[in-house]
C-alpha cells in the first residue's frame, strides 16, 4: 500500500469529499450482496436433502449435498468479496 | 481402557504438550510490541494479524476440541440430527460478512476492544453494555470448561484416571496467557490446526478402507437406529426433526459469531480485507468438521464401544483400534492442543470484557492502560480457574447443561450488537427491554424442557415444542431462535412507542462512515506502542 504521508494529509484536509466518491463507489455494487442468501436457501430447507438416494461413493444424499454446500458456499462468498472490493482491497 | 496407561501415546502427547507451551511463552517475543501492558497489545495481539494468522487463529477459535468430539458423538448417538454442524458452520460466513466487516471497521476507529465497548459507544447506555459483558462472561465460561471435557476424552483413552493431567495443562495454559496474552494462541494455533489436518485427511482415507467402505458404514448405522426404540434417530432425519435441524443450524450460526471470543479474532485482524477474505476461507474447516462428524458413523461400523457411558470417548477410542500406536499419539495430541487454543481465546475475550466494561466503568474510571492489562491478565487465570473448578467439582454433564444454556443467552445479546451496526429505529432502552424479555423467556423454555431419554426434568436440551404454543404440530424448533424472536419484537414495538413520545436516543459517538472505513484511512486509530509496519498516524 504505497500510501504516502503527503496522501494522508490530503485526506484529512479533506476528509468528507474524499469520503462521497469511494461510499458511491461501494454503494453501486451492493446488489451483489443478495447472492450471499443463495447458501442459506441451500442448506435451510432441510425437505430438500432429507433423502438416501442419489447415493455418492457409498454415502447417502442427506450427508454429500450438505458436504458439497462448502465449495459451493465459498465460490459464492468469493465471487461476493471479488465484485464488492473497494479500490484499495 | 483396561490394560493401563500406553506409554507411547502418553510420550507423543507430553512432547506436543511441552513443544507448544514453550511456544506460547515464546510467543511474548513474536512480533513484538514495546511493551504489553495495554489491551490493545495483551487482548487484541497488537491488532496487526495477516490473512493467515487470522485464518489460523479464527480456525482454532471456532472449531474447538469440544467439536471434534462432541458432533461424531452426537452423530454416533442419534445420527443425522449431528450434522446440523455442517449447515451452521457453511451458513456462518455469508451470513456474517457484512456484519463483521461493519464491526471491524467501527472498533478500529473508535478503538473498541470488546462487544460491550461497541454497544456502550453505539447506545450510549452504559447498563446496556453491562447487560452484554455480564451475558458474554457467563456464556463464555461454560465454554471454556466443555474444552476440558475434550480433553478428558483424550486423557481417558489414554487409560489414565484422575483429574491431573487437565489441571497441569490448565496451570501451564494459564500462565503463558498471562505472559503472551492473545499472541500465545495464535501462535499455538498454527501446529494445533496442521496436526488436525494430519489427523482427519489419514483418518477419513484409513479407517473407511479399513471397514469395507462407507456403504458399510452407513449400513451399520441404519442397522443400529432401526434396531434402536428413539424415535429422534437415524441416518436421515425424522419429519418432526426438520424444523429443528434448520433452526438450531441458523441459531448457532448466529451465536458463534457474537460470542466475545469471536470477536477478539475479528478485532485482532490487521484490516477490513483480512475479514473479507477469511470469510471465504474460513469454510476449509467445515469441511475437516462434516468427515470428522462421519467418524461417529465409522465407530458405529467399527464396534466401539465408549469408555465408561462417557460418549464422548468414541472418536479418541476410535482411534486407539484403528490407528498404531505412535499416530493415535498425534491424534490425541491434535484434540489436546485444540483444546487449549479456544480456551485461552476464551479466557482472554471474558478477561478484556471484564477489565474494559466492569472493571473501568463502575470500579476505577481512571484506571490507566497499565492498570487495564493487569486486571486483564489476573481475570484471566480466576477464569480459568472457575472453568476447572467446575469441571472437578461438578459432573461434566453440567457443563454441557451451561453451554446449552450460554448459547441461547448470547443470543439475546444480537439485537444490540448487530441492529446498532447499521442506522435502524432500535432505542438503547428498547434493547435493554428487549434482552431482558429474551434472556427471561429463553431460561424458562429451557427450564421447561424435560429429557426423556436421560431423566432430566429440567434444561434437557435446547429444542422447544412447538405444541406447547398451542400450534397443533410435532415439530420443534431451536430455542434460543424462539427467544430472539421475543427479544426483537420487544425491540421493534418499543423502538417506535419510545420515537412517538420523542424519547431521545443515547449518544451516538459514531458517524455512519466509521462503519467502512479500512486500515491506513484517514482517523483509524494506530494501536498504542506498536511498531512499524503500520502507516504513519494522520493529523
Amino acid at each position: 500500500m504505497p500510501t504516502t504521508l503527503v496522501d494522508i494529509r490530503m485526506r484529512v484536509f479533506t476528509q468528507s469529499p474524499g469520503y462521497a466518491p469511494r461510499r458511491m463507489e461501494r454503494r453501486s455494487h451492493r446488489a451483489w450482496y443478495w447472492l450471499l442468501l443463495i447458501p442459506l436457501v441451500g442448506l435451510l430447507i432441510p425437505p430438500i436433502y432429507n433423502s438416501e438416494d442419489p447415493e455418492l461413493f457409498g454415502m447417502p444424499f442427506f450427508y454429500w449435498y450438505q458436504l458439497a454446500w462448502v465449495p459451493l458456499s465459498v465460490a459464492v462468498t468469493a465471487l461476493v468479496y471479488v465484485k464488492t472490493r473497494g479500490p484499495r482491497e | 481402557m483396561s490394560e493401563g496407561v500406553n506409554g507411547l501415546e502418553l510420550a507423543i502427547v507430553i512432547f506436543f504438550f511441552v513443544l507448544i507451551s514453550v511456544l506460547g511463552f515464546a510467543a511474548t517475543r513474536w512480533r513484538r510490541a514495546e511493551s504489553l501492558d495495554h489491551l490493545d497489545e495483551w487482548g487484541l495481539g497488537g491488532r496487526k494479524f495477516g490473512g493467515w494468522i487470522t485464518w489460523f487463529l479464527l480456525g482454532g477459535d471456532l472449531y474447538t476440541a469440544y467439536t471434534f468430539v462432541a458432533v461424531p458423538a452426537l452423530i454416533f448417538g442419534l445420527g443425522a440430527i449431528g450434522f446440523f454442524a455442517v449447515p451452521y458452520t457453511i451458513i456462518m460466513y455469508p451470513i456474517v460478512l457484512l456484519a463483521a466487516v461493519r464491526m471491524w471497521s467501527v472498533a478500529h476507529r473508535h478503538g473498541y476492544v470488546t462487544p460491550a465497548d461497541f454497544v456502550r459507544g453505539r447506545h450510549g447506555s452504559s447498563a446496556l453494555a453491562l447487560a452484554i459483558a455480564i451475558t458474554g462472561i457467563v456464556a463464555t465460561m461454560p465454554y471454556i470448561a466443555l474444552q476440558l471435557v475434550g480433553i478428558e476424552a483424550v486423557v481417558k483413552a489414554m487409560g489414565i484416571e484422575g483429574h491431573l493431567p487437565i489441571i497441569i495443562a490448565f496451570v501451564v495454559l494459564a500462565a503463558y496467557t498471562y505472559q503472551s496474552g492473545l499472541r500465545a494462541p495464535a501462535l499455538i494455533a498454527f501446529v494445533k490446526d496442521s496436526l488436525i489436518y494430519i489427523v482427519v485427511i489419514v483418518a477419513v482415507i484409513v479407517i473407511p478402507a479399513n471397514l469395507g467402505g462407507f456403504d458399510n458404514i452407513f449400513a451399520a448405522a441404519n442397522e443400529k437406529f432401526s434396531a434402536s426404540e428413539a424415535p429422534n434417530d437415524g441416518i436421515n432425519l425424522g419429519s418432526a426433526a426438520t424444523l429443528g435441524y434448520s433452526t438450531l443450524a441458523f441459531g448457532s450460526a448466529l451465536a458463534l459469531f457474537i460470542y466475545p471470543h469471536t470477536m477478539t479474532g475479528v478485532l485482532a485482524a490487521k484490516s477490513r480485507n483480512t475479514i473479507k477474505r477469511n470469510m471465504v476461507a474460513l469454510p476449509a474447516y467445515t469441511l475437516l468438521l462434516g468427515l470428522l462428524a462421519l467418524l461417529g458413523y465409522m465407530a458405529i461400523a467399527a464396534g466401539v464401544q465408549p469408555i465408561g457411558d462417557d460418549v464422548n470417548t468414541i472418536v479418541p477410542v476410535l482411534f486407539n483400534e484403528q490407528f498404531p500406536d505412535w499416530f493415535a499419539g498425534v491424534a490425541f495430541s491434535a484434540i489436546a492442543i485444540g483444546a487449549l487454543v479456544p480456551a485461552a481465546i476464551m479466557a482472554i475475550a471474558a478477561s478484556n470484557l471484564f477489565a474494559r466494561n466492569i472493571y473501568k466503568e463502575y470500579l476505577k474510571r481512571d484506571a490507566t492502560p497499565e492498570q487495564e492489562a493487569k486486571v486483564a491478565k489476573i481475570t484471566s487465570l480466576v477464569v480459568k480457574a472457575g472453568a476447572l473448578a467446575v469441571v472437578l467439582a461438578i459432573d461434566p454433564q453440567f457443563s454441557i447443561d451451561l453451554q446449552l444454556i450460554g448459547g441461547v443467552i448470547i443470543l439475546q445479546t444480537l439485537p444490540a450488537l448487530v441492529l446498532g451496526l447499521w442506522r435502524t429505529i432500535a432505542h438503547g432502552k428498547a434493547l435493554l427491554a428487549g434482552w431482558a424479555v429474551g434472556m427471561f423467556s429463553g431460561l424458562l423454555i429451557l427450564y421447561d424442557t424435560p429429557n426423556p431419554a436421560t431423566g432430566q426434568e429440567h434444561f434437557g436440551g435446547s429444542q422447544y415444542a412447538l405444541s406447547k404454543l398451542g400450534i397443533d404440530t410435532d415439530l420443534t424448533m431451536y430455542t434460543g431462535l424462539v427467544a430472539l424472536a421475543a427479544n426483537l419484537i420487544v425491540v421493534v414495538v418499543l423502538s417506535l412507542v419510545l420515537r412517538k413520545l420523542g424519547v431521545a436516543k443515547g449518544e451516538d459517538e459514531t458517524a455512519p462512515e466509521d462503519y467502512e472505513v479500512e486500515a491506513g484511512d484517514p482517523g483509524v486509530k494506530p494501536v498504542p506502542g506498536a511498531e512499524g509496519e503500520r502507516e504513519p498516524a494522520p493529523g
